[in-house]
């Protein structure tokens, strides 16, 4: 009887292991990776933590989770162990409990699609991972059981050849999809992409910088991705956490982060096993054929799907399988861009400005500083030095953030700081580039900015733009620049939590503050403007959506110059969140989210920066 | 069919930075269209914005060293081994480009030229169809015989950039003879001041005479008569 359990399990347990090796012999087939093996010690404490720290979002899903794999994996281990060491009945009777929770977690399994299938769960062969979960669970624990109590061969062998079959179709299940992510998901853990997620403060957001003399730049076919991408791909799980958090897919736009990466998935392979999720809305159906050499945009993937991504890694918040949806949307913009100059018009447009007048809109640099221009801003010259420098951002040259910008430096004068701007030295930090795949550009602005910001002193940036945050701070680093970045949020807590600035709050309505992306989920700078806001505001609520999880406004990565087809525009959404919230004004902290959000038409909550809050509620400063 | 494009050393009219005219970017599209062979040629050293205007479809670029009339020296070149096509923008964006270079290399020449192109078509017994864009959109076809200069227009549709290209290009610089120095040109100059618009005011309200198919004698002998009743010529 040990024999033929061992032949069962043991059986199963090789063909799983085969079946990770076929899968690995593809993935290889992508951009060597460095120290992915060694990955392999940290998968546990990553998988235990790390992951199920995102499950647990959603307790259901987390106990359905936690009892479906660990009675499926314990109870197999248990039973194993038992049958060949020969345990007493005690074993057994622990690997019949852990098939039991197993058997439990198959139910819960089914419970989630009945009787009815939220709309973001896939279907297809998902509808048949709780029979085949519970035929190995109920089959093997009943095994287990008639061990434990000594029963004779009769009952064991049928409860052996049901765990059998179970086993069968999960391995049939790791073909179709479903179960495939426990494969791959130990391949992508151990190899991912960004292991300062891991470590640290949790946070690795930047982009890494692309060889420019690589023969290949970005992806144009899968063998492209490195390895780990590509197990990260079929590491998905179809849980559709990503499509109820993409801003793009609620407005319509033709894209799905979800079916975005079960496509990438697919186009490895010249047969993929169908998708049965939602697909992006109004996205013809292409009929060309995946393969690791096979173009995947235009072929496989529609051209819209790439660019109505606003990058706000909302997706990434979301994914329990820690995928990095950006990267693979900004790898594959990269090959379009840099390899075929497949841009939309408007792109194309802002990215020609960007090479050719430092600034994606086209204008003079020396007008970015026309809207402060009766503050008398100090230039700072090559050679100079402050104590702060202002990076004004592309924000500046427009009137309504100017009054944004004109709030900033009037609390800065009154908290009695030092500080200075580049004046037409400061060309664009090459965010909007960067986000539409276009490196050449932004490397070269990175280059320019970074020796002009070399040839001065001071002692930190301060600026009201969370874009040119994120680069300042996390990604000119790799390209050698490196200094002290600030967020104006952060810099007015600071001077209020010193008593540089009094506030004292003023009666307002119902306030609620609308996160940027790049400062919030890019940076983690949630509490700063909520501290702002407490002390400058009555009464402020929450939406639905904020802080690490709040909704994009839409005019991140390029999307608004993207000129991308929607039902609805994203801005519009967010503002029906902040009515629902019942707010009769919303405090942003970003040029783009007020723009976005100002350009809704109709009755509206008011649109007020943080600073300008600030300012309307300060009543004295250390040089008042 | 082998087409050299005429590149300058372009500057962004904005920014003062390096950037290929729009017109020559054009220009590119144009040569790319009608196949064949496409080169660039520049007078003078390798410039920055040569690099860019390669990102929109130049595999090669000959930069002609010599010192000179880059007229002289253009012709030379290209009656050295003649393109079947010259493409050129309208206008170079370098501050004291005139506009002049292709027509003055067309006299050298002694080929036909056309301005204003926006698409080319298919040679047919040595002459090819383009399409000239006039003024509010309005669209003229034309044919030309080859070797001939075309000047693309401004609006005419332009290839994407693209880096890879870009950094691709094979920029080799071509000794070539120095030319003699280009004349000073004539005529002063003198500040620019406004001139009372003529034509509005000369024209009288009203008159004239409808003339439905005349003789063309009889037409012209009525516009003489009107012109010289306008004062705008000797009676």
């Amino acid at each position: 009887m040990r024999v033929l359990i061992v032949g069962e399990i043991g059986g199963i347990a090789l063909a799983a292991a085969m079946g990770w090796l076929v899968l690995l012999a593809r993935w290889l087939k992508g951009r060597p990776a460095t120290g992915w093996l060694a990955g392999l010690r940290q998968v546990p404490r990553r998988y235990l933590v790390d992951v199920h720290h995102v499950v647990a979002r959603r307790p259901a899903a987390a106990r359905m989770h936690a009892m479906a794999a660990g009675g499926v994996l314990g109870g197999a281990a248990l039973a194993l162990l038992a049958a060949l060491l020969g345990a007493g009945g005690i074993v057994w009777a622990l690997a019949a409990l852990a098939f039991g929770m197993g058997g439990i977690g198959a139910l819960l399994v089914w419970r989630r699609r009945v009787p009815k299938a939220p709309p973001a769960l896939s279907g297809g062969a998902f509808l048949w991972l709780p029979a085949a979960l519970a035929a190995w669970c109920v089959g093997n624990g009943l095994a287990a059981l008639f061990m434990a109590i000594g029963a004779s061969a009769l009952p064991v062998i049928p409860s052996v050849v049901l765990g059998g079959l179970g086993g069968v179709a999960l391995l049939r299940l790791v073909a179709l999809g479903p179960m495939r992510h426990a494969l791959a998901g130990v391949a992508w853990l151990a190899g991912h992409t960004r292991p300062g997620r891991f470590t640290g403060k949790g946070r690795d957001t930047g982009l890494r910088p692309l060889d420019l003399a690589a023969p290949r730049l970005g992806v144009l076919v899968p063998a492209d991705f490195s390895g780990p991408e590509l197990a990260a791909f079929d590491a998905c799980i179809q849980c559709g956490r990503c499509e109820e958090a993409c801003p793009a897919f609620a407005a319509g736009q033709r894209l799905n982060p979800k079916a975005l990466i079960q496509t990438l998935s697919g186009a490895m392979r010249a047969v993929p096993p169908p998708y049965a999720g939602r697909p992006a809305p109004s996205v013809p159906v292409l009929q060309g054929k995946g393969g690791m050499g096979q173009p995947i945009v235009g072929n496989v993937l529609h051209r819209d799907t790439l660019w109505a991504c606003t990058t706000c890694r909302a997706c990434v918040e979301e994914c329990p399988m820690l995928i990095e949806h950006v990267d693979a949307v900004v790898a594959l913009r990269r090959g379009q861009t840099l390899m075929l100059g497949a841009t939309r018009d408007g792109a194309a447009q802002a990215l020609r400005a960007s090479r050719e007048r430092a600034e994606p809109g086209g204008r003079d640099l020396a007008a970015r500083g026309d809207m402060i221009a009766a503050l008398d801003m100090p230039v700072l010259p090559p050679g100079g030095e402050s104590d702060i420098l202002l990076w004004l951002g592309e924000g500046a040259f427009d009137a309504r953030y100017g009054r944004t910008l004109r709030a900033l430096v009037t609390l800065m004068r009154r908290a009695g700081l030092r500080f200075a701007t580049l004046g037409a030295d400061e060309v664009d930090c090459g965010d909007l580039a960067r986000r539409l795949g276009d490196e050449a550009t932004f490397q070269s602005l990175a280059a320019e900015a970074i020796s002009a910001l070399k040839a001065r002193r001071f002692t930190k940036i301060v600026t009201a733009d969370p874009h040119a945050l994120h680069v300042l701070r996390n990604e000119y680093p790799a390209l050698g620049g490196r200094w002290e970045v600030q967020h104006h949020t952060g810099l007015l807590d600071e001077l209020v939590r010193d008593g540089r600035l009094r506030l004292e709050r003023r009666e307002s309505t119902r306030v609620a503050y609308h996160d940027p992306c790049y400062l919030g989920r890019y940076n983690g700078e949630i509490d700063a403007p909520r501290r702002l806001l407490d002390a400058a505001c009555t009464d402020r609520v929450e939406m639905a959506r904020h802080g690490m999880r709040a909704m994009c406004c839409g005019g991140g990565g390029g999307s608004p110059v993207s000129d991308v087809d929607a039902v609805t525009r994203i801005p519009d959404l967010r503002m029906e969140q902040a009515r629902a919230a019942g707010a009769g004004l919303v405090a942003v902290a970003c040029p783009g989210c007020t723009a976005m959000l100002e350009g809704v038409t109709g009755p509206r909550p008011e649109i007020r920066d943080v600073a300008e809050l600030v300012l309307a509620a300060v009543v004295a400063g250390a040089m008042v | 069919m082998r087409s050299v494009v005429l590149l300058s050393g372009g500057i962004d009219p904005v920014s003062g930075r390096p950037a290929p005219p729009s017109g020559e970017i054009a220009a590119i599209g144009l040569a790319l269209s009608a196949g064949g062979a496409v080169g660039g040629v520049h007078v003078g050293l390798p410039a920055a914005a040569l690099g860019q205007a390669a990102g929109h479809g130049l595999g090669q670029i000959a930069c002609l060293r010599g010192v000179g009339d880059p007229v002289a020296i253009l012709a030379a070149h290209l009656s050295a081994a003649p393109p079947d096509l010259v493409l050129a923008g309208s206008r170079a964006c370098g501050g004291e480009d005139s506009g002049m270079l292709p027509y003055l290399l067309a006299e050298r020449l002694g080929w036909p030229l056309l301005a204003g192109v926006v698409a080319i078509g298919t040679v047919a017994d040595g002459w090819l169809p383009v399409t000239i864009g006039l003024p509010l959109g309005a669209r003229q076809d034309a044919r030309i015989r080859l070797p001939c200069i075309l000047c693309a227009h401004d609006a005419a549709p332009a290839p994407p950039f693209v880096f890879d290209r870009a950094r691709r290009v094979a920029m080799h610089a071509v000794a070539v003879a120095d030319a003699e120095t280009i004349a000073p040109p004539e005529g002063t100059e003198r500040p620019y001041r406004a001139r009372p618009r003529l034509i509005g005011s000369a024209a009288p309200a009203g008159g004239g005479r409808v003339l439905d198919n005349p003789d063309p004698a009889e037409a012209a002998r009525v516009l003489l008569d009107h012109l010289r009743a306008l004062g705008m010529l000797d009676a």
